[in-house]
């Protein structure tokens, strides 16, 4: 009995092996990885690819941005990812080290644009924010309450203390970890920006940069955030639990589930689709893919799947990425990226 | 005759303190049952709370609301002569439009055709494929609704709140309302669940993908870790001499089996994908990663049930004449099965449930074709209910507890048959 | 122990046989071996055995011969080392790592613990008993046919019957189990266990048997009936029996040997052991006044 299960086991590994060189010498599907904000679009329009054409559904991972450019960036071959979504543009480092191991020719795509919402539960008034509101309620260390040019460790323990027309409630926000995209752009959109509104800090920029951005972008620690996870749909089942705290998630999610919770105000404006697609509301940010020119003509599905991604009933107006919850860009962004995807008019490191 | 004297008075004496100390030690006793009693309630409490509320947010998901739409496959609106690319979401939208010809606006007939799932017009289109000769004609089609149809349906969104509230305006409830008086909407049981792959539609989305790719994974699993672990515990157990290297590997098999599993999902990318070149995302590589996970808990399984086998049995075999191999292929090992296999199963159920090694070489994916082999992109069933759980759409939520159901289905299946094949194989002596 | 000093202990114990009736005993203190521990034609002679488990000496230099169709045995106190000695004589203390024999056991010239010996063929030749019935958890036949299938005696499925039921009628248990061959070995009941144990070691065609506490497990009436059978064994088979019961071993043995702390005390006919013995730890032994 033992030798015939050695052999069955000699077999598979044969089998396997054999396979795997197979699968090597060729991939008859699309490999995309990279961003998981971009991944819920992605997937819809790889199914569609899927069913109304004749080539296989792309295959797509969540690895995060900078998981995925360095997926891609690895080399030009069938074992190397054809595309990488990403939350925010490419780095010139990454671009580099694309260009170090022979890929050269990356096309740049910008899809649409994602806001970034801070919300609450919908039993409750939405709350008024601003940018400064954010800043100090969420930051490290804050400027000194009693107006000096000086950092102290944040003691804001209530809205009302940030801003006296807020109501008292405790400072509870639900966000994502470090390594998420979300809260990259978060910090950077929101307190960032409302750091800027203190002149002392906005000098800093040009003198201290790193301190500049460590006081702009590290989130307090003690207990008023709360890293809740990737999962944005456990933010949302908690907020719909306890009205008092906030979460920070994508566009998305507030988009699925209007019946439970509500976005803030930020600086007047509320996140709504319209807001974010004429830019008025101020914490969003563009979605980009990247395509590895080498592989276009090699993969099966490759042109197929951008026309699929660029026509417009996908990423126009009423195009299905937008009830997914993804903001298209204006007439004229879609027009010159659907134009940069049919001249495949790669990406030079240097306009990074 | 002294001695006897105080003897017979410490025997009185004794009686005495041991009735006294009596009560205290039955109390005792019955406090421990009593903590015992309440520790398994307590397990079983939870235990049943767990599977109450999974089985009441999944069991929706066994059921789909299906919208009856009479469908006419007109030629003009299906376009050419490719049935394959003809524009059957044309043909949706003429049909729902003559349902409801009072729809004008282009917003509104808009949100009327949202109530229908995308996947009708490919239902529709694999009907045609099938039968061309219904060009022209119109017939009647149970075709999937919406989630957000579904959602109404099945009472998880509510139609008394404000409209902003909701997904569904009130138009659109008006005409689901009117589609269920006229008997055209029902929920029927939800096949596509059981035999489609992921998809980012919940009312298209099914676990058969991933079912698939967990079942080539555990093949690949199951045919290297059964094997090497047996042979590496029958070696350690019966034949290796007992040293300082032994030793070492004994120490490190057991460090092995408490390494966190995403330590091997690290090893297999460095060493499967970036050294052997493998292709990511495919069950081989899947099933080699949890080889190398279950193999430790195979190995002290097995060597523990052949420890388990007398030695009286051995003595036996060697005391006819029998060599140590024979002695143990003929007696040892078909004694220590059982045991073995239980090890086995135990260490595969482990297994079908792991993501984390998975995450890194590329198994955590959406995959929507059904993989056909070892080396095509695949995913599993954890990671399917692990991508689902993340997903925006409500519809998902009932979907993410139906398929941990599918999953916990297949780990009780799993340790029946280990207790099943301990109780056919078991031999007493 | 040289053969001098052996000629030398036989001096002493014949003297001492002499001297036994009128209670003159070898002083307890004397380590040697009282008696005759060497036979004319032996079918088993050990010369200066030792055991050590690690540093642990369990026999002190053992000779002892075994005689051709003679039942020899083996008694004295628990944790005497007689089961040791015995599992050297097939080399079963090979099972266990931190066991060292040095010395010579000859089995027609032939050192078994030599390099070149194989052991194998030496426990087809010498086979065991064990003190617990241990019969395979297979069929009453398979329990029988392992070992000549193993050995490549027989080839065909009759040679195996003839050969399983040859042996269980040497055994004595033929009568109670030719109906129900093909059921387990391990649903008999003890007695008719280490019966079939037998039945196995037989089936093989050995030599020499031995058997470590046989009947220890058993009630009287199988014991007896091992017993019985042991003596019938007797005529084909040289056999070693390591006994706690004196009863038993004066029933079934020609001759017996008695240890003592890893040292053999005294070796002689079973009849001068019971009713004469020399030296004054047997006679306490057999008296009852340890043990």
């Amino acid at each position: 009995m033992k030798k015939r299960l050695i052999c069955a086991a000699m077999v598979v590994t044969a089998l396997t092996f054999g396979g795997s060189a197979m699968a090597d010498s060729a991939r008859d599907y699309i490999s995309i990885v990279g961003s998981s904000t971009v991944y819920p679009f992605a997937t819809v329009v790889a199914e569609q690819l899927g069913k109304t054409t004749d080539y296989k559904t792309p295959k797509i991972e969540s690895t995060g941005s900078g998981g995925g450019f360095k997926l891609f960036c690895a080399g030009v071959g069938v074992q190397h990812p054809d595309i990488t979504n990403a939350s925010r543009r490419m780095k010139s480092s990454e671009c580099k080290m694309c260009g170090e191991n022979g890929v050269k020719d990356i096309v740049e795509v910008k899809v649409g644009y994602d806001g970034i919402v801070i919300g609450n539960s919908n039993k409750v008034e939405p709350m008024k924010l601003t940018r400064r509101d954010l800043f100090l309620a969420l930051a490290k260390q804050v400027p000194n309450p009693d107006g000096s040019d000086s950092l102290v460790d944040n003691p804001y323990k209530t809205w009302k203390d940030v801003n006296p027309q807020l109501p008292a409630i405790k400072i509870e926000v639900l966000g994502p970890p470090p390594t998420s995209g979300t809260r990259d752009a978060f910090v950077e959109l929101a307190m960032e920006a409302g750091a800027k509104n203190f002149g002392f800090i906005k000098d800093m920029k040009k003198a201290d940069k790193k301190k500049y951005k460590a006081v702009c972008h590290t989130i307090r620690e003690d207990g008023a955030y709360i890293e809740a996870g990737e999962n944005d749909n456990l933010i949302v089942q908690k907020l719909d639990a306890n009205p008092d705290a906030f979460g920070i998630f994508g566009f998305s999610f507030l988009d699925q589930n209007t019946d439970k919770i509500q976005g803030s105000f930020v600086d007047g404006v509320q996140p709504t689709f319209e807001g974010i697609a004429d830019g008025s509301y101020p914490v969003s940010r563009p979605l980009f893919f990247y395509v590895k020119k080498a592989h276009a003509d090699v993969i099966p599905g490759m042109k197929a799947y951008l026309q699929e991604f660029s026509s417009e009933k996908a990423w126009g107006e009423d195009g299905y990425l937008s009830e997914k919850g993804m903001i298209p860009m204006p007439t004229d962004e879609r027009a010159k990226f659907s134009g940069d995807i049919k001249a495949m008019k790669t990406l030079s490191c240097d306009d990074l | 005759m002294s001695d006897n004297l105080t003897s017979s008075i410490d025997r009185h004496s004794n009686t005495d303190i041991v009735q006294k100390g009596l009560s205290k030690r039955y109390n005792a006793e019955r406090r421990f049952k009593f903590y015992g009693i309440a520790a398994i309630c307590a397990s079983l409490m939870f235990l049943g709370v767990l599977f109450i509320s999974i089985a009441s947010n999944g069991y929706g998901a066994l059921f789909q609301t299906h919208i009856l739409l009479s469908v006419s496959f007109d030629s003009d609106i299906l376009g050419g002569e490719d049935l394959k690319r003809a524009n059957y979401q044309g043909v949706i939208k003429n049909s729902l439009l003559k349902m409801f010809p009072e729809v004008k606006s282009r917003r509104e007939k808009k949100s009327l055709y949202s109530l229908v799932s995308s996947g009708a017009a490919f239902k529709i289109r694999n009907i045609l494929i099938e039968n061309p000769d219904f060009v022209g004609q119109t017939m009647d089609v149970w075709v999937p609704a919406d989630d957000d149809t579904d959602m109404l349906i099945k009472g998880y969104m509510k139609r008394d709140v404000p409209e902003s509230e909701r997904r569904l305006n009130n138009r659109q409830i008006e005409w689901i309302e009117s589609l269920e008086k006229e008997g055209r909407v029902e929920k029927k049981f939800n096949l596509a669940f059981f035999t489609a792959g992921d998809s980012r539609e919940p009312e298209l989305a099914g676990i058969w993908g991933a079912t698939c790719g967990s079942f080539f994974t555990m093949i690949i699993t199951l045919f290297l870790s059964f094997p090497i672990g047996v042979a590496s515990a029958l070696y350690l157990e019966e034949f290796a001499p007992k040293n300082r290297w032994t030793d070492i590997i004994e120490v490190n098999i057991n460090n092995l089996a408490a390494v966190p599993s995403i330590v091997f999902g690290l090893l297999g990318l460095a060493v499967f994908l970036n050294f052997f070149g493998m292709p990511r995302s495919a069950p081989l590589v899947g099933g080699l990663v949890l080889t190398l996970m279950t193999l430790p808990t195979i190995i002290i399984a097995s060597r523990a049930a052949l420890k388990s086998v007398p030695p009286s049995i051995r003595e036996a075999a060697l005391g006819v004449g029998a060599s140590k191999m024979q002695t143990v292929i003929h007696h040892v090992l078909p004694l220590a099965m059982p045991g073995m296999l239980t090890g086995t199963i135990i260490g595969m159920a482990q297994a079908l449930g792991e993501t984390a090694p998975l995450l890194m070489i590329g198994m955590v994916a959406f995959i929507v074709d059904i993989p056909g082999g070892i080396t095509d992109p695949s995913t599993v069933l954890p990671v399917q209910i692990f991508l689902w759980a993340d997903s925006p759409e409500r519809g998902f939520l009932e979907r993410t507890s139906a398929a941990i159901m599918v999953l916990l289905t297949f780990l009780v299946l799993m340790n029946a048959l280990a207790v099943m094949l301990r109780k056919k194989f078991e031999k007493r002596w | 122990m040289s053969s001098d000093q052996l000629t030398s202990t036989k001096k002493t114990d014949s003297k001492a046989y002499r001297n036994g009736k009128q209670g003159t005993l070898v002083d307890r203190n004397n380590r040697s071996t009282i008696g005759q521990p060497t036979v004319h034609d032996p079918r088993m002679s050990c010369r200066n055995v030792n055991v050590y488990y690690e540093d642990k000496h369990a026999i002190h230099d053992v000779s002892l011969d075994i005689g051709k169709n003679e039942v020899i045995a083996l008694i004295g106190p628990s944790g005497c080392g007689k089961s040791t000695f015995l599992r050297c004589l097939n080399r079963m203390n090979d099972t266990i790592d931190i066991c060292r024999v040095t010395g010579e056991i000859l089995l027609d010239g032939n050192n078994i613990y030599d390099k070149n010996i194989d052991v194998v063929p030496l426990r087809a030749r010498v086979g065991m008993v064990f003190q617990k019935p241990n019969p395979f958890p297979k069929s009453i036949y398979d329990n029988v046919a392992y070992g000549p299938k193993i050995h490549g005696l027989v080839q065909t499925r009759d040679e195996t019957d003839e050969i399983v039921k040859k042996s269980l009628l040497k055994a004595g248990l033929w009568d109670e189990v030719k109906d129900r061959l093909d059921k387990p070995g391990t649903g008999l009941s003890g007695g008719q266990q280490q019966r079939l144990c037998i039945a196995r070691t037989i089936a093989v065609g050995p030599e020499i048997i031995l058997m470590d506490e046989p009947c220890s497990a058993l009630d009287p009436i199988a014991t007896a009936r091992i017993e019985e059978l042991i003596d019938e064994l007797r005529e084909n088979y040289t056999i070693a029996i390591v006994t706690h019961s004196m009863q038993q071993a004066s029933r079934v043995s020609q001759r017996t040997a008695f240890f003592h702390l890893g040292d053999l005390i005294e070796v002689g006919s079973t009849n001068q052991i019971f009713l004469s013995p020399m030296h004054q730890l047997t006679e306490d032994y057999i008296t009852g006044r340890f043990g």
